[in-house]
C-alpha cells in the first residue's frame, strides 16, 4: 500500500493517545447505564481501532479498496466520534442522571460542529507538531462531517450543502464503518453485539458471530479462548472485537456457519495446556507437584508425571529442601528424641555426636522416602480398577530399585513397614537398618546422589505406569472445559450436556444435597486444601461478627477450579501459590490497538527495570503520584536518580534465580561475559560497574523476581495478574492491608484503562461501574465516603483524586512512622476516621516539630482533597 | 435490686453535623487572629489560647445557655494574656461559635456533643498550626530576600 509520506497507524495510535491522556479522557465518561460505565479514552480508542479492523477486512474481501489515507482517516473519525462528551457540560449530565436527579444526556447532543471544531482545533495543533504531514493530507473538515453524521438516517448529499461541496467517498465509508464500530462498542454482551443491524451500504456485506463462555476461571478460559478463536480463523472469520467472555467474529456475508468441531476442540485445549505448561515450566512444575509432608505431599500428579525431566527436577528441588539437620541432644524434639533412642541402641559403639549425625540423615532419608510412597500412593488412588495388583506391582518396583542402585539385600528390604509420616517410630528402625546395609552409606555425599538416584528412577517406573493406567488428566480438563462454551455450540452437545446435568443432579440427591463448587458454582466434585484456594478458613465478611463457617480445612470444588489453581501456582516463580489475584477487564470491550497496548503495559509491569516502582511497592508508588501526578504513569519516563530497585534488591532477585537455577558460588554461567562471581551481591556489583550484564533469559527472571507480579496474558479478552508477594507489611492486619490492595487496583486501573476486580468480586463480569470495587468491609466504610465512591465503585471521574487521596493516605502512616508516632499496625485503620488535627497533635507532640509541613500537606490531601 | 443503668440512645441515628462545626471552628480560628500572646510557645495548649479554654468550659455547662456569660469570661482571658486587644470583630465572631455551640449541644445527645467538642478543637488546632507554619515559611522567604 502506498503511503505518500503519511504516517504509520502505530505513529497515529499513539498521537491520539497522548492526545486524549492530555485531556484526561479517561477521567470522562463516555457509555455508562445502570451496570456497566465505560471512559471516553477507553471508548474512543476502541472505536477507532475496531473501524481499522472492520475496515480492513472489507478491504481483503474487497468490497471496498483501501488506501492508507483512508484507513488513517478512518482511525481519526472513529478516536474523535466522541470527542463532544469530553464538555463539561455532558460530564455535568452524566453527573446528574448517575446520581438520580436528572434524565439521561440526549446521545446526539455532543455531535455538533460547534461542539467538535475546538477540540479538532486543539488536535490539529498537537497532532501537526508531532505528525505535520497528517494535518495536510488528511481533511479533518470531512472527519467532523462524519462524526456529524453519525446514526442519522438523513440524505447526506443533503447536509453537506452547508458544506458547500459533497462529502467525499472517504467520508462516506468513514461514517459507515465507524458508526457500526461506536454501536458494537457501546454493547453490553456479545449477543447483542451481533444482533446490530447491518444495513448500511458496505456494512451489509458482511456477518457478525460470536463465541461465548459461560464462566470465567482465568488460565483455563484462557485456553478456551485461544482455541475457539483459532477455529474460527480456519473457518475465515476475523476476531475483531473481545469481551471477558466472548468474543465477535467478523466474516463475509456469504461464510458458513461456524460450527466446531468439538473433538478438534478438544485436542486443542490438549495441545495450548501442554504448549504453554510443559516447554518452558518445567522447573515451576516440578514444584507446584509438590504439597506438604503433613498434607497432600503429593498435590499435582499430573505435572510431576509429564516427562523424565520434571521427574528429574522434582528430586532434585526435593533434594534441597531435605538436607540433614544435625542437632544437639537438648534440641531434639519427643519424637526425635525417641527415634535417637532407638538409633543408639543399634549404635553403641559410635559417640553422641556420630549417633546424632546418623539421627539427622536418616530423618533426611526417610523424608524422601515418604514423598515416594505418596507417589506411588497417587498412581493407587487414580486407577480404577485392579487397585491391589497395581498396588503390588508398584511397591515391588520400588523396592527393586532401591535394592539395585543402593546395594542393599533385597530381604533386608521385606521387612518395611508402609512408609508415610505416621509411620510408628520403633517401625522406622527396621528402614534404618536397612539404609546402613548399603555399602555407599559411610560416605554422605555418594550416598545422597545414590538415594536420590534410587528415588528418581522408581518414580521414572511409577511415571510409566501412570501413563499406562490412568487416564490423561489434560484430556479429562479439556472435555470438561468444553462444557463452558455457550456458543457457538451444536444441540447434540447441549442435549448431551442436560442429559449429564440431570444424573448428577440426580445422584445427588442424598441428604446433602447436591455440593456446588466454591470456584464457579457448578457441581463441585473433589475436595480441596482450602490452602490451595488462598484461605485457610471460609471466610467472609458478610457473616456475623466473628463466626465461621465450620467443617475442616476443605473445601468442594470441581475439578476445572482445582485444576485452576494448580495451574496457577505453575505460573509463579517457586510453584508456590499466588498472594493475591485479580482480572483486568476491558470497560465493555477491547480492541486491537488497546490489546496491544495492553500486552505493552504487561511486559512494562512485569519485567521493569526499575523505571518505576514494582506495582506491590505502594509506599514507593504513592510518593512518585504525589510529586509528579499524572505523569507517574508515563512509563518511558526514567526516575531522577536512578533505579527503584536498590542494589542490594537486585542482588537478592539475582541470587533467588541462580538458587533456582542450582548455581551454587559459581554465577558466571548468568552474565555475559563470564566473568567470576560466587553470589548475587558479586553480580550485582559488576553489573554496576558496567563490566558484565545478565543474559537475557536471566535477565527477563530477575526483573519478574524484582517485580514480583505475574499477569496472564494468553488470550486478548482479559488479564489474570497473580501477585507473588503482597502489600502489606509484617503482620499488618487484613482490613488495613485493604486499603493497600485499593491503592494497589487504581493504579492497575490507570496504566491499563480497564476495570480491576479482585477475584473474590463474584459478580465481576456482570457489573462494572467504574474503575475498581471498594472491600465491602464495614471498618473501610469511612474510605469509601472519602473517594467520593458511588455504589461500593471508583467512578471513572474520580479515578486519579482516589489515587491520590490514598497516596496520602499511605504517606501519611509512613510519616508517623518515622516520627515514631504511629499507632501500630493498625495505623491506616485509624487514620481512616481520626481528625487531622489529632493526627497532627501526635506527630508535634511526639517529635517536637512545630510544623511539619510534608504531613500538613498529606493530610490536606486525604481530609480535603486539596 | 440493681439501679437500671440507662442509656441514650440518640446518638445512633444522629447525622454527623459537619457544616456546623466547620461554622463553629472558622469563627474561632477567626477569632483567635486577635489573640497574640504575651509569650509564644508551641503546644496545643498555647496555639489554642482562650479557645481552649471556652470548649472546657461549654463542655462542663459553667453558665448554662448563656452567651453572654461564656463571652464574658473568655474576653477576661483574653485581655490578661493577649497583647491585643479583642476587638468588635474578634468578639462577633467569638460570639458566634458560642451561640453555635449551645445550639449544637441543646440538640445532641451528651455523648454525640463531646465528639463534636474534640472535632472543634482539634480543628481549629489544624488551622491555627497551619497558619503559624505559612508565617513561618514566609518570614523565611522573607529573610532569604532580604
Amino acid at each position: 500500500m502506498q503511503t505518500n509520506g503519511l504516517p504509520s497507524i502505530d505513529e497515529v495510535n499513539n498521537a491520539i493517545l497522548e492526545f486524549a491522556e492530555r485531556r484526561k479522557w479517561h477521567l470522562k465518561y463516555a457509555k455508562f447505564n445502570w451496570r456497566s460505565h465505560q471512559s471516553l479514552l477507553a471508548h474512543c480508542l476502541n472505536v477507532s481501532s475496531l473501524s481499522l479492523s472492520i475496515l480492513d477486512f472489507l478491504g481483503k474481501s474487497n468490497s471496498v479498496e483501501i488506501t492508507e489515507k483512508l484507513r488513517i482517516q478512518t482511525v481519526l473519525t472513529g478516536f474523535l466520534h466522541d470527542a463532544g462528551k469530553e464538555s463539561e457540560t455532558f460530564q455535568r449530565a452524566v453527573e446528574t442522571f448517575l446520581a438520580g436527579k436528572g434524565s439521561e444526556p440526549l446521545d446526539f447532543g455532543h455531535q455538533q460542529e460547534k461542539d467538535l471544531q475546538p477540540i479538532i482545533e486543539s488536535f490539529k495543533k498537537d497532532i501537526g507538531s508531532k505528525l505535520p504531514s497528517l494535518n495536510n493530507l488528511i481533511p479533518l473538515n470531512e472527519v467532523i462531517w462524519s462524526v456529524g453524521q453519525l446514526g442519522r438516517r438523513e440524505d447526506a448529499a443533503a447536509i453537506s450543502h452547508g458544506f458547500k461541496s459533497a462529502p467525499s467517498n472517504y467520508a462516506l465509508i468513514c461514517k459507515e464503518i465507524v458508526h457500526l464500530a461506536d454501536i458494537l462498542m457501546s454493547k453490553l454482551t456479545v449477543e447483542d453485539a451481533v444482533s446490530t443491524p447491518l444495513d448500511g451500504q458496505i456494512t451489509s456485506q458482511v456477518r457478525l458471530v460470536y463465541s461465548k463462555v459461560s464462566t470465567i476461571r482465568g488460565i483455563l478460559t484462557h485456553f478456551l479462548h485461544t482455541t475457539l478463536e483459532s477455529q474460527f480463523v480456519e473457518k475465515g472469520y476475523e476476531p475483531i472485537q473481545w469481551f471477558p467472555d466472548g468474543t465477535i467474529y467478523i466474516g463475509t456475508k456469504e461464510a458458513d456457519d461456524p460450527i466446531i468441531d468439538e473433538n478438534r476442540l478438544v485436542e486443542s485445549v490438549i495441545d495450548e495446556i501442554k504448549e504453554v505448561l510443559d516447554k518452558p515450566r518445567a522447573r515451576q512444575m516440578a514444584k507446584a507437584a509438590f504439597g506438604d509432608l503433613n498434607k497432600q505431599v503429593i498435590a499435582a500428579p499430573e505435572f510431576l508425571f509429564t516427562n523424565d525431566e520434571i521427574i528429574h527436577m522434582f528430586w532434585q528441588f526435593r533434594r534441597r529442601l531435605s538436607k540433614p539437620n544435625i542437632k544437639e541432644t537438648k534440641k531434639l524434639t519427643e519424637s526425635e528424641k525417641k527415634l535417637f533412642k532407638l538409633l543408639s541402641e543399634q549404635l553403641k559403639d559410635k559417640d553422641e555426636s556420630t549417633r546424632l549425625v546418623y539421627l539427622a540423615r536418616f530423618i533426611s532419608d526417610f523424608n524422601l522416602l515418604i514423598v515416594l510412597y505418596a507417589i506411588r500412593k497417587q498412581l493407587i488412588d487414580a486407577v480404577i480398577n485392579n487397585k491391589k495388583n497395581i498396588e503390588s506391582e508398584a511397591t515391588k518396583k520400588i523396592e527393586e530399585n532401591l535394592a539395585k542402585i543402593l546395594s542393599i539385600p533385597p530381604k533386608s528390604i521385606d521387612g518395611w513397614p508402609e512408609i508415610a509420616l505416621q509411620t510408628k517410630t520403633e517401625k522406622r528402625l527396621a528402614i534404618a537398618l536397612s539404609l546402613w546395609q548399603s555399602p555407599y552409606y559411610d560416605d554422605p555425599e555418594i550416598w545422597r546422589d545414590k538415594l536420590l538416584e534410587a528415588l528418581e528412577k522408581a518414580t521414572i517406573k511409577i511415571a510409566s505406569m501412570w501413563r499406562n493406567l490412568v487416564p490423561e488428566k489434560y484430556v479429562l480438563i479439556a472435555n470438561l472445559l468444553i462444557s463452558d462454551i455457550t456458543s457457538p455450540i451444536s444441540p447434540k452437545a447441549m442435549l448431551d450436556e442436560v442429559e449429564k446435568l440431570n444424573s448428577v443432579i440426580t445422584e445427588g440427591k442424598s441428604a446433602h444435597g447436591t455440593p456446588n463448587c466454591q470456584g464457579c458454582g457448578g457441581v463441585a466434585s473433589l475436595e480441596a486444601q482450602a490452602k490451595l484456594f488462598g484461605q485457610s478458613e471460609i471466610y467472609h465478611d458478610q457473616l456475623i461478627a466473628g463466626e465461621r463457617v465450620g467443617g475442616g480445612n476443605k473445601i468442594q470444588v470441581c475439578e476445572l477450579c482445582e485444576f485452576e489453581e494448580k495451574l496457577r501456582s505453575i505460573f509463579l516463580e517457586r510453584g508456590q501459590e499466588p498472594f493475591n489475584a485479580f482480572f483486568i477487564f476491558p470497560q465493555l470491550a477491547l480492541s486491537r490497538s488497546q490489546q496491544v497496548k495492553w500486552q505493552a503495559t504487561v511486559n512494562n509491569i512485569q519485567f521493569n527495570s526499575g523505571e518505576i516502582p514494582s506495582l506491590l511497592r505502594t509506599g514507593q508508588w504513592a510518593k512518585k503520584f504525589i510529586q509528579e501526578g499524572s505523569s507517574a504513569f508515563s512509563l518511558a519516563v526514567s526516575p531522577v536518580g536512578g533505579s527503584f530497585f536498590s542494589e542490594k534488591e537486585k542482588a537478592n532477585a539475582i541470587q533467588r534465580v541462580a538458587d533456582t537455577y542450582d548455581l551454587e558460588k559459581d554465577l558466571s554461567s548468568m552474565i555475559e561475559p563470564g566473568l567470576d562471581a560466587e553470589d548475587g551481591k558479586t553480580v550485582s556489583a559488576l553489573i554496576s560497574q558496567g563490566k558484565c550484564k545478565l543474559r537475557e533469559d536471566y535477565e527477563r527472571e530477575v526483573l519478574a523476581t524484582l517485580n514480583q507480579l505475574e499477569p496472564i496474558y494468553l488470550s486478548p479478552n482479559f488479564i489474570l495478574v497473580l501477585t507473588r508477594g503482597t502489600v502489606a507489611e509484617k503482620n499488618e492486619p487484613g482490613s488495613s492491608a485493604a486499603i493497600k490492595w485499593t491503592l494497589f487496583r487504581c493504579l492497575l486501573a490507570r496504566l491499563f484503562t480497564a476495570t480491576v476486580i479482585p477475584e473474590e468480586f463474584t459478580v465481576a463480569e456482570k457489573v462494572s461501574l467504574g474503575y475498581t470495587p471498594l472491600p465491602s468491609d464495614i471498618i473501610l466504610r469511612t474510605m469509601e465516603e472519602k473517594l467520593n465512591a458511588r455504589k461500593g465503585w471508583i467512578t471513572i471521574p474520580e479515578l486519579e483524586r482516589s489515587i491520590r487521596r490514598l497516596s496520602a493516605l499511605v504517606l501519611i502512616a509512613r510519616e508517623l512512622s518515622y516520627g515514631k508516632a504511629d499507632y501500630g499496625r493498625a495505623t491506616l485503620l485509624r487514620l481512616l476516621k481520626e481528625e487531622p488535627g489529632r493526627v497532627l497533635h501526635r506527630m508535634t507532640s511526639k517529635t517536637g516539630q512545630i510544623w511539619p509541613k510534608k504531613l500538613i500537606d498529606l493530610l490536606d490531601t486525604w481530609y480535603y482533597g486539596k | 435490686m440493681r439501679k437500671p443503668i440507662l442509656m441514650e440512645t440518640r446518638a445512633i441515628d444522629e447525622a454527623w453535623p459537619t457544616k456546623e462545626i466547620e461554622m463553629v471552628q472558622t469563627h474561632l480560628y477567626m477569632y483567635l487572629s486577635d489573640f497574640i500572646p504575651e509569650r509564644y510557645g508551641y503546644s496545643k495548649h498555647a496555639i489554642m489560647g482562650p479557645a481552649g479554654k471556652l470548649l472546657g468550659i461549654v463542655a462542663s455547662s459553667k453558665f448554662g445557655d448563656n452567651i453572654d456569660s461564656y463571652s464574658g469570661y473568655i474576653a477576661n482571658i483574653h485581655d490578661q494574656q493577649s497583647k491585643k486587644p479583642l476587638s468588635l470583630t474578634g468578639m462577633d465572631n467569638l460570639k458566634n461559635a458560642i451561640a453555635k455551640f449551645i445550639e449544637l449541644k441543646q440538640n445532641r445527645s451528651e455523648r454525640a456533643f463531646l465528639k463534636i467538642l474534640s472535632s472543634v478543637d482539634y480543628g481549629v488546632y489544624y488551622m491555627k498550626v497551619k497558619e503559624i507554619g505559612e508565617r513561618i515559611e514566609a518570614k523565611k522567604v522573607e529573610g532569604e530576600k532580604t
